[in-house]
Order: structure tokens, then sequence, then C-alpha cells
């Protein structure tokens, strides 16, 4: 975490990180709650394990470190919560699963598109990929 | 035989964290089914065999008949062309009954890190080329 402050700058000040991290917690919790209650409702779907909720948590907090818009979140009947930005000109998102592992995707046009995987303990390959997306989106 | 090209498809959407208000969006969630699943359901909007082009209550109501439950009311739609789907070498494969039903596959199974990042691609790109449709208040 310390590497991913010093790495970037500028980094966002302590006020903009407070109602940052509000913000996001409120939305995740909204998000877990729907996705809870669509699976009491359909057991098809994959349930969202703790473990996925909590590495959100952390990438999130990750995330407070950079000057970001606020992203949204979302889940999916696989299992995942997605943090996401959504443009006019294309779409990025990062899925967890919550199995220690990221997985970022963007899609611009036919031939802008990227995805990938890395280990939310991956400090540097994770750092690369949000400073990559504070240039995109900033 | 798959859809033609030139068809609409659309899927509706039950979940609000599928789709933004705010930025008219349809997330990729919305494209994701659950891991064992290889198909996305889906219904063809356009007109079959020389009938006419559904209106838009028309396609509601198929939503309604087909997808819709009690406690999980349809709240929009995905809007995209079968053409986009054939564009990212996946397939559009009639799927009746219900009349109109469709399955866009295959998305590799959910099996390992790097068949969910291909499924997390491939919906991402159908939501990024689709159009959101939010059910008017009337309905």
């Amino acid at each position: 975490m310390e590497t991913l402050q010093t790495e970037i700058e500028p980094a966002a000040s302590s006020t903009d990180k407070v109602l940052f991290r509000k913000q996001v917690q409120r939305e995740l919790d909204e998000t877990r709650r729907e996705a809870e209650a669509a699976y009491a409702l359909d057991k098809e779907i994959d349930p969202i394990p703790d473990s996925a909720y909590n590495d959100t948590l952390a990438l999130l907090e990750m995330l407070c470190n950079y000057k970001l818009p606020m992203p949204e979140i979302s889940w999916a009947e696989d299992g995942s919560f997605s943090i996401g930005w959504y443009l006019d000109e294309g779409i990025i998102t990062m899925g967890i699963y919550g199995d220690n592992l990221v997985i970022y995707t963007a899609f611009f046009e036919e031939k802008r598109q990227f995805e990938g995987i890395c280990a939310l303990s991956d400090t540097p390959m994770l750092s690369g990929f949000l400073k990559m997306l504070t240039n995109i989106l900033m | 035989m798959n859809v033609p090209p030139g068809e609409k498809l659309t899927r509706f959407i039950r979940y609000g964290s599928h789709f933004s208000i705010v930025t008219n969006r349809v997330k990729p969630d919305a494209f994701l089914p659950h891991k064992k699943s290889v198909d996305v359901s889906v219904f063809r909007i356009s007109g079959l065999n020389d009938s006419q082009e559904l209106s838009e209550s028309e396609i509601w109501e198929i939503g309604r008949e087909h997808v819709q439950t009690e406690d999980r009311p349809i709240k929009a739609r995905a809007d995209l062309l079968a053409s986009n789907v054939y564009d990212s070498n996946l397939e559009v494969v009639p799927d009746e009954p219900p009349k109109r039903h469709a399955n866009i596959r295959p998305l590799p199974a959910d099996n390992s890190p790097a068949n969910r990042k291909t499924r997390r691609a491939l919906a991402t790109k159908l939501a990024s080329l689709s159009k959101l449709v939010i059910l008017p208040e009337e309905n």
C-alpha cells in the first residue's frame, strides 16, 4: 500500500479519500444486499463469497490513493463484484471473485481493448494498471 | 441455423446493478451468467419471416411473459445486433420455445482464471456495443 501511495502523484487529498471511502463502502454494501436478495430467490446464481467482499474493499482502499473518478460497483450472477467506469467511448472494469485475483478489462473500440489478471497482492503490477487507469480517466 | 447477423436482439435486465442510469450504459454484469452456464439468453426482436417489426410494447411484453417473475420484475433491456455477437466470435442460436428465444454462445466455461478473463472480456464488449433501454414508467 505504501508503494502505491508514493508511486502515484498527485495523491488524492485526505478529505477526498474520506469522501471516496465512505461513498464506495456505501455502494458496495448496497450492491451486496441486492446480490444476496437475488441469490435468495434463485439458487442457480453463484453466491458472492465473503472473500470477494473483503478483496473488493481492499482494492477500493487502494483506489483511494488515486485521483480517480468515483467508480460504479456492481455484481454478476457468476458470484463477482465489479468496480467500473462507464465512459462515452468505452468501459473499464475490474472483476473480483474472492480468490485474491483482479481481472481487469477495458473495451473502447474494436482496436482498443485490453484485459489481464493480476494478484491483489501484486502491488507493482496493480500499480501499473492503476497508473494507466489514471491516465485514461483523468 | 443461426440467427442472421442483421437481426436485433435484446437481453432483459432484472437488476438495478446491471445498468447505469447516470451514464445510460449497460454493464458487463448483465452478460455474465452463472458460472456453469455457457449461454446468454436473449430474444430476437426483429420482424421474423416477413412479419412486421415488433413495437416497443410488444418487446416489453415478451420480457414480462418469459423473463419477469413476481419477485424480479424486468427493469431495462440491452439491445444489440446479432452482428455484434458474431464479431466477437460467438454465435446466436435459436432456442425455442419460447418463441423468439435464442442463446448467445458459447462462453468459455468458468473453470480457470484465464477463461474467466475471456468471459469478462466478451461480456464487456457485448455491453459496450449494446444500447440501454429503460422500462418506461407506464409499463
